[in-house]
């Protein structure tokens, strides 16, 4: 009851605001059919659907952060025949029973997302991103529209406004400058800073032109080579040079680029006739959950071709006719037969439609494990994993090796030893201290096979083929004894933890 | 150990049948000595020892004194194995190694800050908003001259202190170092010098080989062709082997004689020289070995430098002097270049606290081995030290220099996608002086 009372509600407010397409489209079915079809026009038909266990993985990791419990893969598997959007519209909209947990989850595991978008891996920040990500997970929470976070960072007024995103990332006019073209335009103007780009159009000008924008705000560190305010604000001088504030694909300076610069900037920045920033912005969003953007250079979309192009700017447009809806938006994308396509290899053509697996991030592998292994997570156990520095430990160690794109796998050793021989890892297999092993080896309910497959479940979404059903069962039956048939139930957890499919997302 | 019929055909490496056929087995300690015997007869290719000095180490208190000099303050200059070479008091082991030693003593850089200065002399490049992550020397290094088969990392990095957290950048993980940590100075174990996470976990060894053929099981099921299983998989491997040889056996420094121990010096940093030596032997190409603060001092000297500078040089002499009398013992001095730097010097003028403070504008670094030759001065520094008089040496010029000295063609370029990116950032010109 209290449910459709907050639809209600959220309907009159989203019909106020957004009249047709919010109320037409909900949950995102009509612009999923759309992105089916146009999808069709550019790659030809999709490839094969990948099994329901595959997407139930798929949509846990990807949307609230975690792999699926061995419960919630049964409870989706009563759901009947829509179960996909069924499941989709629980997790990312909230509906059912676990409403509070799943609109948590999800709005932390975007904010993650961003987090990264806006401040990649190898970054040298300026003191800690947590700030960062508490904004932007209140503002995936509250539902804000995405034009609005982004205007947000546009027009800081102090190097500490929008999580403070300015300072982090060197709290110069010129690296803030670089960031928000390569994050909310797609660009990379970068190369311009200190000379005219040598492999696309960008000049010297622009780039600087768009640093004057954020010459008066302060808090800036001293570094004698880098900008200097010239005092007026929209205006900024580098070697020499005074450079007026002037926004991209303009050949002149703003009229009166004193008058409130930044307000202005981040106007145009997120209007609907910027060319790119739709564009970019469904383009990060496919990215995230498919692996590769629609175009997959995603921060140099100059390079588009035609056809790219256009699938991206209408995308974009249908985003903006929605209210730039965030939620709606990766509802739509779930819903398409290319988010549910199976993973393909790779192909020798960038033009067709490709699926790589995507390897999941440092927090999704911790609190993967954390679901998998039954590891406790009440928030008042202060034995729990999370709060004793296993977590940030796991997180940090990761961290180290991110690849650019959700396709990369970018660990090295230290990151493999870890996860081999780390303490996590000893306490999962150790039959005494794991909670995932004790209930599936001690469960008087279950045989060997049933042994085995529940352990497939919580760790790999997935039952064993028959073959590794045959070798296992080889492999149990060549223990001389009960105690070291136990013990080897702890080395199949171990495998499955290590296993390149456990990091992976199908 | 006997195998089950399935996993007879399980393709495991090639590694673990010829431990499991020649040694009977996995279990570990018997058959290492030999593993590392074998390891210490191949004659390694060329490598690079880095003994990084972050911080800042003060010029006049260790390559060049100023006695004389107001601005030399207390420290007296000693003359070494080369007439006509004069070093710190504070070196006197190094003194004695001068015929294999040159001494940059015209750096001339622009950075100033810790962070930046870090960034600057770990990847010779200076450092910009965004843009390129650019990899640091050890990366840069094992990209190039890591080979294809070993069990060993590319770029092993000892006790690892800097300002600001750098790593491979561009080149990625297979480049990025494996740290050996080094938290406690306690002379009598090697505890305090351990890679993380290489016993096994659960403590049975033999369980190693069983893993390893559920694991290979598993990976069918992974699309094999898809690149990150395919990484995924190699990394693991890789891994697995560093545990199976408890990587080589180059961490049991207790086989080393107990005198060379002692004279590496038995802390923290001299025993990590030593491990350095024995990675290289094993075919490390790159190894970075820190020295920060050794008992109460720290190369961060702004509070009275002079005993500050005189207890660092008192763990760093003796180690570096022995790393190169040891390499050079075993024939590796002319295949390993050891390279001797911070990230700036310090100021020649005494402050009022009897301390230095931060200086790029004429300060000093230590080449050896490799095709540097030894036993000479480049470059001078006026009387009172506040400048270079004489050929002044960048960050580029001595990053062209260093990779030539291991036979690299500083003018190259490493690929990211489709962009050369030079190795060596513009103007730098290696010093033929120094290339023997």
């Amino acid at each position: 009851m209290s449910k459709s009372v907050v639809l209600l509600i959220f309907f009159s407010v989203a019909a106020a605001w957004r009249p047709v397409a919010a109320v037409a489209d909900s949950h995102g079915d009509t612009l999923s059919q759309w992105i089916d079809q146009r999808g069709e026009q550019l790659w030809g038909k999709p490839p094969a659907a990948c099994s329901d266990l595959t997407f139930v993985r798929r949509v846990y990791l990807d949307l609230v952060g975690r792999v699926p419990s061995v419960s919630e893969i049964r409870d989706f598997q009563t759901l009947g025949d829509d179960r996909r959007e069924l499941l989709v519209n629980e997790l990312v909209f909230g509906e059912g029973p676990r409403r509070e947990a799943y609109t948590r989850l999800s709005a932390s595991s975007l904010a993650r997302h961003w987090r990264r978008v806006l401040i990649p891996p190898g970054t040298v920040v300026n003191g800690s991103v947590q700030g960062l990500e508490t904004w932007l997970e209140d503002a995936f929470r509250e539902a804000k529209p995405y034009d609005e976070m982004m205007r947000e960072i546009a027009q800081i007024q102090s190097p500490d406004s929008a999580g403070g995103y300015y300072r982090l990332v060197g709290g110069t006019p010129e690296s803030y400058a670089g960031n928000l073209s390569r994050v909310m335009l797609g660009v990379r103007l970068d190369c311009a800073q200190c000379h005219d780009h040598p492999f696309t159009d960008w000049k010297q000008h622009d780039f600087w032109g768009l640093a004057a924008f954020y010459s008066d705000i302060n808090g800036s560190i001293d570094n004698p080579d880098g900008s200097q305010p010239t005092g007026k604000s929209g205006e900024i001088r580098f070697e020499g040079e005074t450079y007026r504030a002037k926004v991209l694909w303009e050949d002149t300076a703003m009229d009166d680029a004193a008058r409130a610069p930044r307000v202005r900037l981040a106007r145009w920045m997120t209007s609907r006739e910027n060319p790119n920033f739709a564009a970019t912005a469904v383009n990060r969003f496919w990215q995230l959950l498919v692996g590769r953007g629609l175009y997959a250079d995603i921060e140099n979309l100059d390079l588009a071709n035609d056809d790219e192009r256009a699938f991206l700017d209408d995308l974009g447009q249908k985003f903006a006719d929605d209210g730039f809806h965030v939620q709606r938006l990766i509802a739509a994308i779930c819903k398409t037969n290319w988010y549910a396509a199976r993973a393909l290899s790779e192909s020798d053509s960038d033009e067709t439609f490709r699926r790589e697996l995507k390897v999941i991030s440092p927090e999704q592998v911790f609190d993967s494990l954390e679901q998998s292994l039954h590891l406790p997570i009440s928030r008042i156990d202060p034995a729990a994993p999370r709060w004793t520095g296993a977590r940030a430990q796991m997180v940090n160690r990761l961290g180290e090796a991110i690849g650019e794109t959700p396709e990369d796998y970018a660990s090295g050793i230290p990151q493999a030893l870890m996860m081999m021989n780390g303490p996590v890892t000893s306490d999962a297999i150790d039959l005494d201290r794991s909670r995932l092993l004790r209930a599936v080896v001690e469960s008087p309910f279950f045989d060997e096979d049933k042994r085995i497959e529940t352990l497939y479940l919580a760790v790999l979404t997935r039952e064993p083929s028959e073959a590794e059903k045959r070798s296992l069962t080889e492999y149990l039956d060549n223990k001389p004894d009960e105690t070291t048939r136990r013990k080897a139930f702890g080395e199949i957890l171990w495998a499955l933890l290590n296993s390149p499919e456990f990091v992976l997302c199908r | 150990m006997s195998m089950t019929r399935p996993f007879e055909t399980f393709s495991r490496r090639e590694l673990f049948r010829i431990a499991a056929a020649s040694l009977g087995g996995i279990s570990c300690s018997p058959w290492l000595p030999k593993l590392a015997m074998a390891a210490g007869t191949k004659r390694p290719p060329k490598a690079c020892i880095l003994l990084w000095m972050g911080g800042g180490p003060s010029q006049m208190e260790t390559l060049d004194p100023k006695p004389g000099h107001r601005n030399g303050g207390p420290t007296e200059a000693i003359s070494t194995a080369v007439p006509g070479i004069e070093l710190s008091h504070n070196l006197p082991g190094l003194a004695t190694q001068m015929k294999d030693v040159a001494l940059v003593r015209s750096m001339k850089t622009r950075e100033g800050d810790h962070g930046r200065a870090t960034q600057l002399m770990m990847t010779g490049y200076r450092p910009m908003g965004g843009m390129t992550d650019y990899p640091v020397l050890g990366s840069l290094i094992s990209h190039r001259l890591k080979p294809n088969d070993s069990p060993l990392p590319g770029f092993v990095s000892i006790a690892p202190f800097r300002f600001g957290n750098l790593g491979s950048g561009f080149l990625g993980p297979d480049h990025s170092p494996l740290v050996v940590s080094g938290a406690s100075n306690d002379p009598n174990t090697r505890a305090n010098l351990t890679v993380e996470n290489l016993d096994v976990a659960g403590g049975n060894p033999d369980a190693l080989l069983e893993r390893q053929g559920l694991l290979n099981m598993l990976r069918q099921g992974a699309p094999s062709s898809s690149p990150a299983a395919v990484k995924h998989a190699s990394v693991y491997d890789q891994a697995m082997r560093m545990v199976e040889t408890r990587g080589e056996g180059a961490f049991e420094l207790d086989e080393e004689p107990t005198e060379l121990r002692d004279a590496y010096g038995r802390n923290r940093f001299g025993q990590g020289c030593l491990l350095a030596r024995r990675l290289v032997e094993r075919g490390v190409p790159f190894v970075e070995v820190s020295l920060d603060a050794a008992g109460q001092g720290s190369w961060d000297s702004h509070v009275n430098n002079f005993s500050a500078v005189s207890s660092m040089c008192e763990v760093l002499d003796p180690a570096w002097s022995t790393l190169l009398s040891d390499l050079r013992d075993r024939g590796l001095l002319d295949s390993t270049l050891v390279v001797w730097m911070g990230e700036f010097g310090r100021t020649p003028r005494i402050n009022p606290n009897r301390g230095r403070d931060h200086f790029p504008d004429a300060w000093s670094v230590a080449l050896s081995g490799g095709a540097i030759s030894g036993g000479q001065v480049y470059g001078k520094t006026s009387a009172d030290g506040m400048e270079v008089s004489d050929n002044p040496v960048t960050a580029s010029d001595l990053y062209a220099t260093l990779l030539e000295g291991l036979g690299i063609d500083s003018g190259g370029d490493n690929a990211m996608g489709d962009r050369p990116i030079p190795l060596v950032d513009e103007g730098g010109t290696p010093i033929r002086e120094l290339l023997g």
